[in-house]
């Protein structure tokens, strides 16, 4: 018998196994193939994050993909950064306005820090 | 093949096609996924990836070129299985290894022989319990083969595949296909053998 014949023989022995599947086994099968029938059944969107459609084959039987789910992650970015753009400005003013603030309330009159000759003798007098 | 889709002399995938193939291939493809995991719950977590990915990620697809890709999936998908495994044992090893039991003994299936409760479905019950033990036998030579030769077996002979579409879905050459296939139908045939079996 040629390796062929002998693979076709091979070959019926398991059709025959598995033609013999337990009910319990094919209602699971059963179950797979409509999820995937309701994965092609729905419309398909050229753009999407490619991670939110993540898991890959992790297990699971119930993995719906929906597009507002995968809109999420990116909306949650972009509010992310508006949210450190706005606080990293108002910082940013807020530290102005304590220099400036702490600067009025100082003794000292407010030209002194603009007087080249305040910075001489300041250099002057802690070389001294 | 590739390019029916685009000269339109081979029609896109219906729901209805796409139904009818899926049911035609997922036993065998359960079947596979057992052989390479040896997990019934494992193997039907592969078979539900493969089907869900063909049908969100092939949807404008020819019927036609269903087979090929679908193969090519559930490959992938029991290699990724491996991989995930691969990287587990790395943690797991040094601890298992710490309670070791004796779960290594050889694995008799005509000891664990399930026959199903259907004494009505055939006429001869004990050519059925032959057949059925024979079956046993078969599945756990398969299970015995190396990876690859048991995918290209598998490919070529149960699936129907030729041997450049089976080189294609493992990703290898027509000659290393040729190769496998003939490794394995030998290593089957052999296991038979030392277990009394003619083929």
């Amino acid at each position: 018998m040629n390796e062929h014949d002998l693979a076709k023989k091979i070959i019926a022995h398991l059709d025959y196994g598995t033609s013999d599947l337990d009910s319990r086994l094919q209602y699971r099968l059963q179950a797979a193939r409509r999820h995937a029938l309701e994965a092609h059944a729905k419309p398909h969107h050229s753009f999407s994050l490619a991670w939110a459609h993540g898991g890959g084959s992790s297990g699971g039987h119930h993995r719906a993909h929906t597009p507002f789910r995968a809109w999420v992650p990116l909306m949650v970015l972009v509010l992310g950064l508006l949210f450190v753009t706005y606080w990293q400005t108002t910082q940013q003013m807020n530290d102005v306005s304590e220099i400036d603030a702490h600067l009025l309330a100082q003794d000292l009159p407010i030209h002194v820090f603009v007087d080249n000759g305040f910075d001489v003798w300041l250099e002057s007098s802690s070389q001294e | 093949m590739l390019n029916y889709a685009k000269s339109g002399t081979f029609p896109l995938a219906t729901h209805r096609e796409l139904s009818t193939f899926l049911a035609e291939v997922e036993r065998r493809a359960y079947k596979q996924a057992l052989f390479a995991v040896r997990d019934e719950h494992t193997a039907l977590d592969i078979v539900q990836d493969a089907m869900t990915k063909l049908a969100e990620k092939y949807p404008d697809k020819p019927v036609g070129e269903f087979p090929m890709l679908f193969q090519r999936i559930l490959q992938n998908t029991i290699r990724d299985y491996y991989r995930r495994q691969k990287v587990r044992s790395l943690w797991t090893t040094p601890l298992s290894s710490l309670f070791s039991s004796n779960q290594d003994e050889e694995f008799d299936p005509l000891e664990t022989l399930e026959v199903a409760d259907d004494s009505n479905k055939h006429n001869r019950p004990a050519e059925t319990l032959e057949r059925s033990q024979l079956v046993k036998l078969i599945e756990k030579a398969l299970e015995n083969l190396p990876a690859r030769q048991r995918e290209a077996f598998l490919l070529r002979y149960w699936e129907e595949l030729d041997v450049s579409e089976t080189a294609a879905a493992m990703g290898c050459s027509e000659g290393s296909v040729k190769t496998h296939c003939s490794r394995a139908t030998h290593a089957v045939a052999a296991f038979l053998k030392s277990k009394g079996i003619e083929p």
